[in-house]
């Protein structure tokens, strides 16, 4: 066999073959809507803003999106509009639109976002389905000592539903202090850029009911897990039960740099339920209790 | 009369008389000097077109011989020619075990040629690696198999810290790794730096690259079947290595019945490790070791029945502070025990069978600020082979076999010490097959086999066709296709940034095994000069690939089919190998042109999309260069096209989350692996001294330093909001600076 011939026929197979094959990265502009809705609560603000270009300076002011016609409609089981809710925008903020009429989010109701910006051919669009209340029945303690014995137990009523919920903790310091900060969340501190009240509301991960056990009396008990507490004195704490689109999103956007079995440097588009634009439209259930976190004896002075 | 003649005729073309007068040679090749036994040497008789290549137990059978007198003719790379004249009688089933003499690397080279050496060693997807090669080319620290595998054209690395091999466009877990027949499940050490398989202990390790024989099964794409030394069964002989992260100690020698070995290396950097702790240098474990044991007796009860029992033990165990109040503690390893038989029923009867024990363990624990993140994974495997060969006469050789077994899966995980999620699957599974190379000629070489296995977990019953021709034209060429159907009943889960928190899953109700097909065709040439040119194409499908969901944050209550998302991929290319085996100057050049795709719905849109270690070009040069009987230098380069990533076609930022309470940005991608990182290239060098130190023992001194003319190669770009809310995008580089090793070694 003649090397000579095979070596000549390599530079041809391989511009034929060998061309990465892929186009340069535009920027495509996008709308971002961003609302949450908590039962029980009042309908709260709307944000609409537009995607930045990577080689830009993020701006929410300059980004924020004027003018828009913000809706949202509660629907019926059968999927028609049973009310609707519109929104102004915020009279000193662009971009964020205010409710115009006070109404109590109502849970497992579903409701739809609609968006009307100027220059889209079709609205925004996205759909939300609340989750039940939780029923706080039962709080173990009102004090507790940093990682001692005792950990804060919460019971809440289980859920009808046969889908497991998916929780997520949120411990809120109420008395931001340097000297107030945990070894952990000091050390955070230390070696990163954020601030003293970047830390001051620490949340858990997305967790699944099955994590919890079921108590004699058929409760859901649920223990506060330290990895919440940043700061010791008083926290509020709240446990939220997420719906599906806030739990598509929070889960894929959380990985987008890492913490799953991606490789470093796939980063994966996030799962968001918005048609014609991105964002998240979510909305979820939450109990709140407020608690005291005490410093061990070994960091009293 | 016509009677008559037909009678004669019948006679003559009778084959139960035609085969009475043929004669037939089998036994065993070994080595003179160790006795170990040396797996696919050529034997062939001279002047006939009959020849054999040895088993995997180092046994050969040559039939079809017409009566009279030969020279019997040995060949196995690295070692002198053994020839022998033989008389052999009608229907004569010659009894010949081979000893073969290691050769030496002469100053004035002589190349020896010989006719069909090492053939088998070039049948179709088959790579095979000297061990030698893996101690003397430059490494990481530690000589290792898996990094010297992944300069084989057809393998590619996920990264300069990773030892995984990606072999013709598959993941790790693709690639069926055996230890003296022993399924070993998690084949990394250090994090995935380097594998487990000490050199010292290891005789021989064959690549089925693609297009593996029915007499292997379960993996899509590979098979790495790695041997240790029975021990020298002529005279204690050991050897000890210390190197810059770990030191080796091997002994091995005869006993009355047969022969041992074993073999150990550990981490030795304990000291060091201790020093910058002391120096409050920050980063440093607590706790690092890693170690290997591989120890192996034999016993020779006859020359017809061999036993032997090999037992490897490896574990890492690390814990790290990352944080004032947060650390990472893991444990993880190996264990595998082979209890082998090796009889002869006869000359044309070969058989083996072997019972294994492998467990596999992964315990990683996560301690941050009082919470603690703990899973636990278990792999359980005991299985039981039976090998038959039947070599009826110079035409057929027919494999049979059988392999069944039970495994286990066990994973546990624990959240602020509740029991999150606790699965057990157990399931036997089994295996059988039925082999024949049929040569209808001599230029012609046909192996059909089909395979059929059984998962129970799931009731999977699946049937694998196997086939490849062989033609070969002229002496020097080789013509070769092949097609093949493989499954997959297990998934490996694992992280390219770190392989410590491997598990292994299993098909079940409701989860289809993976499956795909196997094209290839190859042209082997052997040039002037001793120079083998290799030519293979390849293409690839996978189906069904089911991997561990990557966007769910808790498995917990969810149905063990939920836990995953089923895709698919394809894998194609060309891979070419100028090889020199043999010489002062020896070596080769590979070159891959090749491309490998992935599907899943939630990724890419649902669109193939190439995975990060897919790679156009891959080119890689290997060089040893024997200055003289005390010198050697050895070169690696490699090059290869940029791996791909992502880049955002834009970003926002979430403000008002009342969950998180904290800005997060996110970006808008739309295509992944859009990009190619730079290209890859690195040179390492070599050079080692050698001698006799105080007429007590061998010595060697090896200086290596790799990534010898500094190149930044880069890993991934992390990507960072910074002050101003600009998007920073931050380099991680692979080995980014030239990394000097050395070690001693000494044999004696």
């Amino acid at each position: 066999m003649s090397v000579r011939y095979l070596l000549a026929v390599l530079p041809l197979l391989i511009s034929l073959v060998g061309c990465d094959g892929y186009e340069p990265v535009d920027f495509e502009e996008q709308i971002v809507v961003e609302g949450y809705l908590e039962a029980g609560e009042e309908l709260a603000a709307i944000r609409v803003s537009r995607t930045a270009p990577l080689n830009s300076s993020y701006d929410f002011e300059k980004l924020a999106v004027s003018g828009a016609e913000v809706k949202i409609h509660l629907l019926k089981t059968d999927g028609t509009i049973e009310r609707t809710y519109r929104f102004a925008e915020s009279g000193n903020r662009s971009g964020i639109y205010i409710p115009l009429t006070d109404d109590t989010v109502r849970p497992m109701r579903t409701y739809r976002l609609e968006v009307s910006v100027e220059g889209q051919r079709a609205p925004i669009t996205s759909r939300t389905t609340v989750p039940a209340l939780l029923e706080l029945l039962r709080v173990s303690t009102d004090t507790l000592t940093y990682q001692g014995p005792e950990q804060l137990e919460i019971e809440i009523a289980p859920d009808a539903s046969t889908r497991q919920r998916v929780f997520a903790f949120t411990a809120r310091a109420l008395d931001v202090r340097r000297e107030n900060l945990t070894p952990l969340a000091a050390a955070v501190l230390k070696e990163s850029d954020l601030e003293l009240e970047d830390l001051s509301t620490g949340s858990s991960p997305l967790l699944n009911e099955a994590n919890y056990e079921v108590s004699e009396n058929g409760m859901i008990r649920i223990r506060l897990p330290w990895i919440a507490i940043a700061f010791y004195g008083p926290n509020r704490l709240s446990i939220s039960a997420v719906d599906e689109n806030y739990y598509d999103f929070r889960r894929t956007a959380d990985i987008q740099q890492g913490g799953s079995t991606l490789a470093p440097g796939e980063i994966p588009n996030v799962l968001e339920h918005i048609q014609g634009g991105t964002g998240v439209f979510g909305s979820y259930a939450s109990v709140v209790t407020e608690i005291y976190i005490e410093r061990p004896d070994e960091e009293k002075p | 009369m016509r009677y008559v003649l037909f009678f004669i005729l019948c006679l003559g073309t009778n084959p139960i008389v035609w085969a009475q007068e043929r004669a037939s040679i089998s036994g065993f090749v070994i080595d003179a000097t160790s006795g170990e036994t040396l797996l696919l040497a050529t034997v062939r008789v001279a002047g006939t077109s009959s020849a054999a290549a040895t088993n995997t137990s180092g046994y050969y059978r040559i039939t079809g011989i017409p009566p009279g007198r030969y020279t019997v003719v040995a060949s196995y790379l690295g070692y002198s020619d053994f020839l022998q004249e033989v008389t052999l009688e009608p229907g004569e089933r010659l009894r010949l075990d081979i000893e073969m003499q290691p050769a030496s690397i002469e100053i004035n080279e002589v190349v020896v040629t010989t006719d069909r050496e090492g053939e088998d060693q070039r049948d179709l997807g088959v790579a095979m690696m000297e061990v030698e090669s893996v101690k003397q080319l430059p490494a990481i620290l530690e000589p290792d198999l898996f990094r010297a595998l992944q300069l084989l054209p057809g393998i590619k690395a996920a990264s300069d810290y990773s030892s995984g091999l990606y072999i013709r466009g598959g993941s790790p877990d693709q690639t069926l790794i055996l230890l003296d027949r022993n399924t070993v499940y998690n084949p990394s050490h250090f994090f995935g730096f380097f594998s487990p398989f000490n050199p010292d202990a290891i005789k021989d390790v064959r690549l089925y690259k693609g297009g593996y024989p029915a007499s292997y099964g379960g993996r899509l794409g590979s098979v790495l079947d790695i041997y240790n030394k029975d021990g020298n069964r002529n005279e204690v002989e050991g050897g000890l290595s210390i190197g810059m992260l770990a030191s080796r100690a091997y002994v091995e020698g005869p006993y009355s019945k047969g022969s041992w070995m074993f073999a150990v290396r550990r981490s030795t950097i304990d000291p060091l490790l201790s020093a910058l702790r002391d120096a409050d240098v920050e980063g440093i474990p607590d706790l690092f070791y890693f170690y290997d044991i591989n120890a192996k007796v034999n016993f020779d009860a006859s020359r017809d029945d061999r036993f032997s029992l090999s037992v490897y033990s490896g574990k890492d165990r690390l814990v790290i502070p990352f944080l004032d109040d947060a650390e990472i503690a893991v444990a993880l390893g190996n264990r595998t025990l082979s209890a082998n038989w090796t009889h002869l029923f006869s000359d044309r009867v070969f058989s083996n069978f072997t019972v294994t024990a492998s467990h596999y363990f992964s315990l990683p624990d996560f301690y941050v600020g009082g919470t603690v993140f703990r899973r636990s994974n278990n792999v359980y495997d005991l299985s039981a082979k039976g090998e038959f060969e039947y070599i009826p006469n110079e035409r057929h050789q027919v494999k049979a076999g059988f392999w069944a077994g039970n495994f286990t899966m066990r994973l546990r995980d624990t959240f602020d010490d509740q029991e999150g999620l606790r699965s057990r699957i157990g399931s036997p599974y089994a295996s059988v097959y039925l082999e024949d190379a049929y040569r209808p000629g001599s230029l012609v070489l046909l192996r059909g086999g089909v395979r059929a296995n059984y998962f129970k977990q799931g009731n999977h019953l699946r049937l694998e066709p196997r086939l490849t021709v062989e033609y070969q034209p002229t002496e020097d060429v080789r013509l070769q296709a092949g097609y093949g159907r493989y499954y997959q009943f297990l998934s490996l889960i694992t992280s390219q940034f770190l392989s410590a928190f491997d598990i292994w899953l299993t098909t079940a109700e409701g989860v289809d095994p993976s499956y795909g097909d196997q094209y290839i065709l190859g042209a082997k040439t052997r040039l002037a000069g001793n120079v083998n040119l290799d030519v293979e194409t390849y293409f690839r499908t996978m189906e069904q690939l089911f991997e561990l969901d990557p966007f769910l944050p808790d498995v917990s209550g969810l149905d063990y089919d939920e836990i995953f998302h089923a895709g698919r991929g394809r894998a194609y290319g060309v891979e070419l190998q100028l090889e020199r085996p043999r010489g002062r100057l020896n070596g080769f050049i590979g070159y891959t042109l090749g491309r490998t795709e992935r599907q899943y719905e939630q990724l890419n849109e649902g669109a193939f999309y190439p995975p990060k270690y897919d790679r156009t070009h891959d080119i890689k040069a290997v060089g040893i260069f024997e200055l003289g009987r005390q010198w050697r230098v050895t070169g690696v380069w490699t090059y290869a096209t940029g791996q791909t990533y992502t880049v955002p076609v834009g970003f926002y930022k979430l403000n008002g989350d009342p969950i998180q309470g904290r800005l997060q940005t996110v970006f808008d991608i739309k295509g992944f692996n859009n990009r190619r990182l730079p290209v890859y290239h690195r040179l390492d060098l070599g050079i080692s001294k050698s001698g006799r130190l105080f007429k007590l023992a061998d010595y060697e001194v090896q200086l290596q330093v790799i990534n010898a003319y500094n190149r930044r190669n880069i890993w991934f770009y992390y990507l960072d909001v910074e002050d101003g809310d600009t998007v920073e995008r931050t380099e991680i580089p692979q080995i980014p600076v030239p990394i000097p090793n050395v070690s001693f070694s000494l044999t004696f």
